[in-house]
């Protein structure tokens, strides 16, 4: 289920918040994860199976551990490598064996069995998240949670099940035991729901069918304007898609009693790749830098060592974002700026003016998303070829220019809400007027209405991050 | 201060918000269970999906789920209020298109023009091509340019519109000698600011389709097209047709569908209808349904008027065979229209000057056209579609083949394998 | 104390064996709770012992489930649509006139009268579907393919040409016709839905539900309001 979806809007929502609200406290977590549990069945029936098996191992492994870590530290060790090695063995499994297999019998004399398996919806979420569990209980950051609906509450939470934020353990174990629900906190998380659905279903999805539109085009018979569309397209979809989808988890979250940390903080405002990271799926960057970078050494090593830790992250990011080369690929590209940045460039850069900085930053990033969103690296090759006028190609024709006047004014407030000043216009705008309640509820009321609008006739509703 | 207490203020108005939004999702939750399930949807010409079967595999498949959610989604409270507002506010952020339909000017809709499918395009003219150098029959070909072409001018700024007329000559080209070709597009050119086309359905007016009869007579063989004057009846002027419930625009314009009938019938029935008599049309007719085994004295069928699709005025729409009789006896013989849609109007200029005319829409038609041929007594073949249906044409081919097939003795091969 | 008739081994009879066993079963049960009770380390490693084991079992079975079928394509539309199948010899003596129409006319074309005699027959043919048996020729027209590429093809399409109603089941003579077949199969559906598009509601209707499935070495493909229940008769004589 998705949550820019009418069935989760006027289905699914509103009976769970009831029964949620109505709950007494120590049924509050039931009630949750029952519930999750249907919200995740929903979209995979069979695969709800594997889930509740990694909830049950995991939490069993908890346990073993902290018992063993009583013994001492090498036999929890053990049991800590085990909890990984089949953690990490799912997920390889069902995301990598195709990817792998195919990859191998290239070079392999004889060939692998193919195995059609589907990957399961957020099971590269959800393993994170049992992995950041055990390696906290392990190093003794957290308590173990003997209680086992708690523990499954953590892992199958429907907020943050699908699409993030990967929420580490330890920032969630006190607010599992115990969580105040006030009135504010709710109407904050709606109003914080509806921006999200508002970034996901009026801009993510409108400019996502102009980028599949064109991305159809032959890159033959492409304009230099097209494919500047196609990736300025991209660039705002994946963004709100992904933004807006977090917006929405967050808000779900309030709604429940839970806050979780943001996910997003305008990226787009980044006068580098480094301070993009920092403001791009945080989560992501937070989870990678605490279980694999600095357990590595992260910077406090030599040089050598350094680049190594960073090329190591950077192949892990790329690839758990997909499993392809284009992929791995982009992530390494990142791995291969953000060390040149840290160990030279970022010095001059910094004397530069604002707007080149983030010129660089901007191209950068959008270069970024070519390799991230072509099939494969050829097919990114030809079009940043065009896009920066390589090859017999027209500076602009009806069809880009076309699509760029359609979506002109859709742009431009994308651009005001890529960064805080939309956001803060916004509230000036509204203080403006005679009752600043009144009118603020005017506003986000409107936005609700639109998206309502938008889906009811859905016929395109893409989630880019979805089968991750 | 002021600061401090606006942004509080505005604090307070975001959490208001957000409980309006909650209790009104629950509002319109319990609407959609309350309010009864509707069938057809006459703004989008389509049925409504219902309350889909709940069974073990279907669940473990998905597709309960997902024939749920379209359940959820059809049935939506309300739902053709949100599907213009959703139009309206696309359309103010200056988007003209919507599914494959560009909202061009003076409240004109365009069917976005398609690019051909180059096998089935090769398939059809090979087989078209076969049928005239296998037989004596007199061949015509008449592929009307749509109004995305002729009436470019109006398309809204930029649309990358394809270019129909390139595609229009490479057919005639690629056709057969032995095929008339019919060029209507000087003609419709011509006549661009009249009202050849409808602003809201993808079809001819009855008045483009009479000036394309006027151009193609002389080819067919009919001398004085213009001896027979017309009246002329608009039998609605609310109609709303494809492209309005493909797109979803708000409606601008409303098209009026005209009946043309010969100046003499229209005296004589108005003179029998105050004498309270009958009276003789010049041409009599009887229309056969052959599928459906029903007749008709009537090239209209009125009903059609009361729904959506008020285009189906003519003949009731599509069908795989139509046979149309008459008591002429024009020196013609009978002629086989291989057709889509646009020819509905334009068969009854056809009328007086055939002996009997066959309408075969290959879509539906599964019959033998060699048999159809020799028990019909066919001596002309017309085919008559619009340039986006017949570039997009899956099925001529197959209905041509067996006659191609035959004629070049595959045919005992063929009919094996049962 | 001990001693007399009560003592243990004196009480031993004929029956007391299988008392025995149980009660070896039992203290074994007994053993095995206490140790998971006071080894906490056992009891984990226990416990994810047949996690593990669920789980292959799971993933096993979950590969495993595409397996396809023994039977023949005829045999498995036997069961789904039995009252379709062309009856060999019998029936042509009970009513000669309906069902000899039906099995000449359930061959090309469909044509009139078809539908007048299957009315009538409605007690003898059963349900009347508004699909007749096809053949070759026909799977060849609309599919593109050739039905002797495969094991086994069982089609039956609309009777009217204005109906959409339809059923396919292949039997692949080998696995990398699946994705061909599929295509085109889903060619059909597409065709068919822009044929009736803006003129057929109710056939887009049916054909927005159309079941397009491949289960090991047979394909399925149904439109019809009964698509489900065929799909699970498909199922089921699998």
């Amino acid at each position: 289920m998705v949550f820019s979806s009418i069935i989760f809007i006027f289905a699914f929502l509103p009976i769970t918040l009831l029964l949620y609200y109505i709950a007494p406290e120590i049924l509050k977590n039931p009630v949750l994860l029952i519930f999750s549990l249907i919200f995740y069945a929903w979209g995979e029936p069979v695969y709800v199976v594997l889930m509740i098996f990694s909830i049950i191992f995991n939490y069993v492994m908890g346990l073993d551990i902290q018992e063993r870590l009583k013994i001492g530290k090498q036999t929890a060790k053990r049991s800590l490598i085990f909890t990984i090695v089949v953690d990490i063995g799912l997920l390889g499994f069902f995301k990598y064996y195709g990817f792998v297999s195919s990859n191998l019998n290239a070079v392999l004399p004889f060939s692998l069995p193919e195995i059609d398996v589907t990957l399961p919806v957020g099971i590269s979420f959800y393993t994170f998240q049992t992995l950041s569990y055990v390696i906290d209980v392990y190093r003794g950051e957290t308590k173990v949670q003997k209680n086992i609906i708690a523990f499954g509450t953590y892992v199958t939470m429907f907020p943050q099940l699908i699409a993030g934020p990967i929420v580490q353990y330890k920032d969630i174990d006190e607010q599992l035991r115990n969580r105040s629900l006030s009135g504010d906190q709710i109407g904050e998380g709606a109003v914080q729901f509806i921006r999200g659905l508002t970034k996901k279903v009026i801009f993510a999805n409108t400019i996502g069918s102009v980028f599949s539109t064109l991305s159809a085009q032959s890159i033959d018979e492409m304009s230099v304007l097209s494919a500047w569309m196609i990736c300025i397209a991209y660039t705002f979809q994946i963004y709100f898609d992904f933004g807006g989808y977090s917006d929405m988890a967050l808000g779900l979250g309030k709604m429940l009693g839970f806050r979780f940390l943001p996910n997003f903080d305008y990226p787009y405002v980044s006068l580098s790749a480094t301070e993009f990271w920092r403001r791009w799926h945080i989560s992501l960057g937070t989870w990678f830098r605490e279980y694999v970078y600095i357990p590595l050494g992260g910077s406090y090593v030599n040089p050598a060592r350094h680049i190594r830790n960073m090329f190591v992250v950077w192949l892990c990011t790329g690839l758990w974002h997909g499993a392809d080369w284009n992929f791995v690929f982009w992530g390494l590209y990142y791995g291969v700026i953000l060390t040149v940045e840290k160990y030279f460039l970022l010095k001059y850069l910094e004397k530069t003016p604002r707007i080149v900085q983030h010129v660089y930053a901007l191209l950068i990033v959008m270069i970024g998303w070519v390799f991230f969103s072509s099939p494969d690296l050829g097919t990114a090759g030809s079009l940043l070829g065009v896009m920066f006028g390589f090859g017999e190609h027209a500076l602009a024709d009806s069809t880009g220019l076309y699509y760029l006047t359609s979506n002109l004014l859709l742009i431009g407030v994308m651009i005001l809400a890529s960064g805080p000043i939309l956001h803060r216009a916004l509230d000036r705008f509204i203080v403006l007027f005679r009752y600043p309640k009144a009118a603020a509820t005017v506003c986000y009321l409107a936005m609700f209405l639109l998206c309502i609008a938008f889906l009811v006739n859905e016929t395109y509703n893409p989630f880019l991050y979805f089968r991750f | 201060m002021q600061r401090e207490k606006d942004k509080k203020k505005l604090k307070k108005g975001e959490i208001l918000a957000g409980w309006i939004v909650i209790i009104l999702i629950f509002v319109i939750t319990v609407a959609n269970i309350v309010l009864p399930d509707r069938d057809f949807s006459e703004k989008e010409n389509r049925m409504l999906a219902q309350r889909p079967e709940l069974s073990v595999t279907s669940l473990f498949d998905g597709r309960f789920m997902s024939h749920s959610e379209s359940w959820l989604s059809d049935q939506f409270a309300l739902r053709d209020l949100w599907i213009s507002v959703r139009s309206r506010f696309q359309l103010l952020m200056g988007k003209n298109d919507s599914n494959g339909v560009y909202r061009g000017e003076r409240g004109y809709l365009f069917q976005a023009p398609s690019e051909p499918d180059e096998e089935h395009l090769s398939a059809n003219i090979e087989a078209i091509n076969a049928l005239a150098e296998n037989t004596d029959l007199r061949i015509f070909m008449m592929v009307t340019p749509t109004a995305a072409n002729i009436l470019s001018e109006y398309l809204p700024a930029f649309a990358p519109v394809t270019d129909q007329n390139e595609y229009l000559t490479a057919l005639k080209e690629k056709i057969s000698s032995n095929i008339q070709y019919i060029d209507l597009y000087d003609t419709l050119k011509e006549h661009e600011s009249d009202y050849i086309y409808y602003y809201t359905d993808h079809h001819w007016t009855t008045k483009g389709a009479y000036y394309a009869f006027l151009t193609a007579a002389p080819l067919l063989g009919i001398q004085n097209p213009e001896e027979i004057s017309y009246a002329r009846y608009a039998v609605t002027d609310s109609f709303a047709g494809t492209l309005a419930s493909r797109s979803g625009f708000p409606l601008k314009k409303e098209d009026t569908i005209e009946i043309w009938v010969p100046e003499e019938d229209a005296a004589a029935a108005e003179s029998s209808q105050e004498d309270g008599g009958t009276y003789q049309p010049s041409v009599r007719y009887v229309v056969d349904y052959v599928e459906e085994e029903k007749k008709s004295a009537d090239l209209y069928d009125s009903e059609k008027l009361e729904g959506a699709d008020k285009y189906a005025v003519f003949f009731g729409g599509n069908y795989p065979q139509i046979r149309i009789t008459t008591t002429n006896d024009s020196g013609r013989g009978t002629l086989l229209i291989f057709k889509d849609s646009y020819a509905n109007c334009f068969v009854p200029f056809l009328l007086p000057y055939y002996d009997e005319i066959v309408m075969i829409d290959p879509r539906y038609y599964y019959g033998d056209i060699s048999e159809l041929i020799s028990t019909e007594k066919i001596t002309n073949i017309l085919f008559l579609y619009n340039a986006d249906t017949f570039f997009e044409d899956t099925s001529l081919a197959d209905v041509l083949a067996p006659q191609s097939a035959e004629q070049t003795g595959v045919q005992a091969e063929e009919q094996t394998g049962e | 104390m001990y001693g007399g008739p009560y003592e243990k081994g004196a009480m031993k009879k004929r029956g007391d064996g299988m008392k025995d066993g149980i009660k070896k079963i039992r203290d074994r049960i007994y053993a095995f709770t206490d140790i998971m009770k006071t080894d906490i380390l056992f009891r984990y490693n226990f416990i994810k012992a047949v996690l593990i084991i669920s789980l292959i079992v799971f993933v096993v079975f979950l590969l495993g489930g595409n397996t396809g079928s023994s039977r023949s394509a005829e045999e498995i539309a036997e069961s789904v649509v039995p009252h379709l199948m062309q009856t060999q010899q019998s029936g042509t003596e009970e009513a000669p006139d309906g069902q000899e129409q039906e099995t000449a006319g359930a061959a090309e074309g469909g044509q009139d009268g078809q539908t007048e005699e299957d009315a009538e027959n409605g007690g003898d043919t059963g349900v009347f579907d508004g699909m007749g048996q096809a053949t070759a020729l026909d799977f060849k027209r609309i599919f593109g393919l050739n039905a002797e590429d495969y094991e086994g093809v069982e089609y039956f399409k609309p009777i009217s040409q204005m109906d959409v109603e339809e059923l396919l089941i292949v039997r692949l003579a080998s696995d990398d016709q699946a994705e061909a077949l599929e295509e085109a199969v889903e060619e059909r559906v597409d065709s068919q839905k822009t044929s009736f598009d803006g003129y057929g509601a109710a056939q887009c209707a049916l054909l927005e539900k159309a079941i397009v499935k491949t289960r090991g070495n047979f394909l399925f493909y149904c439109v019809s309001p009964d698509a489900e229940q065929y799909y699970q008769a498909f199922l089921d004589a699998m």
